[in-house]
């Protein structure tokens, strides 16, 4: 093949063809395909362990919904039934702490639709301090549990602190 | 799970048409879904590449398309646009949000086989000839991505205008004046590159 000549409309088209040629041979690494169809699996899971399947019509999507709050009401009422037995005679305990976690932003805002990732990472009480984040945890622990929000384009867009 | 395991099924849902395929994946049928990506993936790929002048990122994009279809299959309307211009109109959108985001990394990833692969039994004239393809790449890469886009689906992935109008929202008038002045700049473009080499040759040799 002779190097391109200026205004050589043929070269191009030469080197269009080699290229078509060379691109027939490539195709997506099969990686990408586990992935896609592992998506699809989880996406598939969650319609089956939610109960609902996508082919479901709305008439049984209603029925089925319908039949879940009246279980739900009917479990709501005799729970508090139970309750109020229980409770005679003993003093209300204090309602145990939840581990609270603490949203630090650090990056861009998360765009509409982004699909993020969390990244769980371990870090010394002292080295969060030297970030300008403070654990409530303060230096009593060894580590704490930080979760790293990484955006699509892989920069972190915010810190979990974990309890 | 492996896909298109029932041999019978995979025949089936090779021969649907793609409107039926996606009727199916709408449904939740996992055979056609597999088989809509076997026939599909490869051109996205191809595209997003071209696109982009990285495999990884045409991987990502790849990705999030056929998760769109996965998502959306019900929403495609087959009286609009072919199943081939509606998946080029979503890799367009995420390539082009890729390289928005990007801008900075995008460049050639170096040492990619598949970037030359080359079929002529001659060294010589396989080596001419990867040096110039990856010239042509270098240079498709370097347009402004409305041009590149239209040049790569028409003259590379052999696009029709109509489709390629359909998924990039203009006029058929507008794609053939923008491929018009694709070629232009990437023969300018290809001239600079192939004097900027005999540039550097000399000084080699005076050296």
């Amino acid at each position: 093949m002779k190097p391109l000549e200026p205004s050589d409309d043929e070269k191009l088209t030469d080197l269009f063809e080699c290229l078509r040629e060379d691109e027939a041979q490539i195709e997506a690494p099969a990686h990408v395909r586990s992935a896609v169809m592992a998506a699809w699996d989880a996406q598939r899971d969650s319609y089956v362990v939610s109960g609902f399947s996508r082919t479901d019509n709305n008439k049984t999507v209603f029925w089925r919904s319908a039949a879940a709050m009246a279980a739900g009401v009917v479990l709501a009422v005799t729970l508090a039934r139970l309750g109020r037995e229980l409770q005679v005679g003993i003093p209300p305990a204090a309602a145990p702490q939840a581990p609270s976690a603490t949203l630090h932003l650090v990056g861009g805002p998360i765009a509409e639709g982004e699909a993020v990732r969390v990244v769980r990472v371990s870090m010394a009480p002292a080295m969060l301090a030297s970030l300008g984040v403070r654990s409530t945890a303060g230096d009593l622990v060894e580590s704490v549990d930080v979760d790293v929000i990484v955006g699509e384009d892989g920069v972190a867009r915010a810190i979990r602190v974990g309890m | 799970m492996s896909d298109l395991a029932n041999p019978h099924a995979a025949d089936t849902v090779a021969q649907d048409s793609d409107q039926e395929l996606m009727r199916q994946t709408a449904a939740g049928n996992r055979t056609a879904f597999a088989a809509l990506y076997l026939r599909h993936s490869g051109s996205v790929y191809r595209f997003a590449r071209l696109m982009t002048g990285s495999g990884t990122a045409a991987e990502d994009v790849v990705q999030e398309v056929f998760l769109v279809v996965m998502r959306d299959a019900s929403r495609f309307d087959p009286g609009r646009a072919s199943l081939a211009s509606y998946l080029y109109g979503i890799a367009r959108h995420h390539t082009r949000r890729r390289l928005l985001r990007q801008r900075r990394f995008v460049a050639l990833e170096a040492g990619d086989p598949m970037h030359d692969a080359t079929t002529d039994a001659d060294p010589a004239s396989d080596a001419v000839r990867a040096c110039e393809l990856r010239r042509l790449r270098r240079a498709i890469v370097a347009l402004p991505s409305r041009y590149r886009e239209v040049l790569v689906m028409c003259d590379l992935q052999d696009v029709s205008y109509a489709d390629a109008a359909s998924s990039l929202g203009c006029a058929l008038g507008t794609i053939r004046s923008r491929l018009h002045r694709a070629r232009e700049l990437l023969k300018t473009k290809m001239r600079r590159a192939e004097q900027s080499t005999s540039v550097q040759r000399s000084i080699r040799c005076a050296v």
